[in-house]
């Protein structure tokens, strides 16, 4: 059975004890043959953790990420409410204006932008597009959520002055 | 005062791409690495790795060298792995706990050595994918990485007492996994 350790003999093992701490420690340990060996099982645990080798991405990674990378940059070339509406439309949220598909994504948007916890599969998306002025739209307390994924929906875009 | 990564990243902010490419050798490994064993899947692994790389190159025109370039940028794979991790978890998606082996890092030539050493790295890898998510990171950030508290706090948004309590948790969990196992 591992004795309880001393959370100290981690910190000492990790060189983040201050000087009279690790003296304390280290007279202490020459009276303790079990705080002694729990410092040893400690560093042989940190000699095999050091040992585990890298897993190595396939070979092939450099290459699909550039793929990637130029079809991210191709996609966030477009104006910002066609990604949103995009997005919403490739999750199926933009069935039609009012729907309870859209009502439910627009709660679910609401609840997210209150909290800082990890998003829900469907909105992750919206969370990609990183244009400041969608989500001030989106955050914006004088527009209702409801109402800007309905624009959204109608919306072909900025029209030219 | 600013590593030599974060010089990079602020090179490639100011129009270098092959800035961009040096920091996308440098850390490849060492992100995938990372990710394979906090989400314990290769193919996810793989994904989160490039999403890292995305977000470097979309917000460089952001990047402000606050902090030494491999906490930030460990910091970024940290919060991703955190999102897979919940959202898997909603979805109850099976993970692939053993998708992976470690192999012994210098071969013995005696080969009964050899499988002891790979038996203990396997119980090890096994041990490590059974720590809660944030003890795993703290303990890869510091035994892969030579990262110090202060980095490992700021890598993963959290206090310095709250990383030496997190490496001491997660040292004494795979102490007695592994104590078990050899009893």
């Amino acid at each position: 059975v591992t004795r309880r350790l001393d959370e100290r003999l981690s910190a000492y093992l990790d060189g983040e004890l201050g000087e009279r701490e690790r003296a304390e420690l280290e007279a202490r340990l020459r009276g303790d043959p079990e705080g002694a060996r729990q410092l040893d099982a400690l560093r042989a645990l940190e000699r095999g953790l050091a040992e585990l080798e890298r897993i190595e991405p396939d070979p092939a990674f450099a290459a699909r990420f550039r793929v990637r990378l130029e079809r991210e940059l191709e996609a966030g070339r477009r104006p910002w409410w066609q990604r949103v509406r995009e997005g919403l439309r490739s999750r199926g949220v933009l069935v039609g204006a009012g729907s309870l598909a859209t009502a439910a994504a627009a709660l679910a948007l609401a609840l997210w932008l209150g909290r800082s916890e990890p998003l829900d599969p469907d909105l992750e998306q919206l969370a990609e597009i990183d244009d400041p002025e969608a989500w001030d739209l989106l955050r914006s307390g004088d527009v209702e959520l409801l109402e800007v994924l309905e624009i959204l929906e109608a919306w072909d875009g900025p029209q030219e002055s | 005062m600013i590593d030599d990564d974060a010089r990079l990243m602020l090179a490639f902010k100011a129009g270098d791409r092959r800035a961009f490419e040096e920091l996308f050798e440098r850390y490849t490994p060492r992100l995938h690495s990372f990710l394979a064993r906090m989400v314990r899947d290769r193919s996810r692994a793989e994904e989160l790795t490039q999403d890292v790389f995305i977000r470097l190159y979309t917000a460089a025109d952001h990047y402000e060298a606050r902090t030494r370039f491999a906490t930030y940028v460990f910091g970024i794979a940290h919060n991703l792995a955190l999102n897979h991790l919940a959202r898997a978890w909603r979805q109850r998606e099976q993970s692939l706990a053993d998708g992976y082996d470690a192999q012994a890092a210098e071969p013995s030539s005696d080969p009964a050595e050899q499988l002891d050493a790979a038996r203990t790295q396997r119980a090890l890898e096994r041990a490590i994918s059974t720590l809660p998510e944030r003890q795993r990171a703290a303990l890869l950030l510091r035994a892969h990485e030579g990262m110090g508290y202060d980095e490992i706090a700021a890598a993963l948004g959290t206090s310095v007492p709250s990383v030496k309590s997190l490496l001491h948790r997660a040292r004494e969990a795979l102490l007695a996994q592994l104590g078990e196992k050899r009893s």
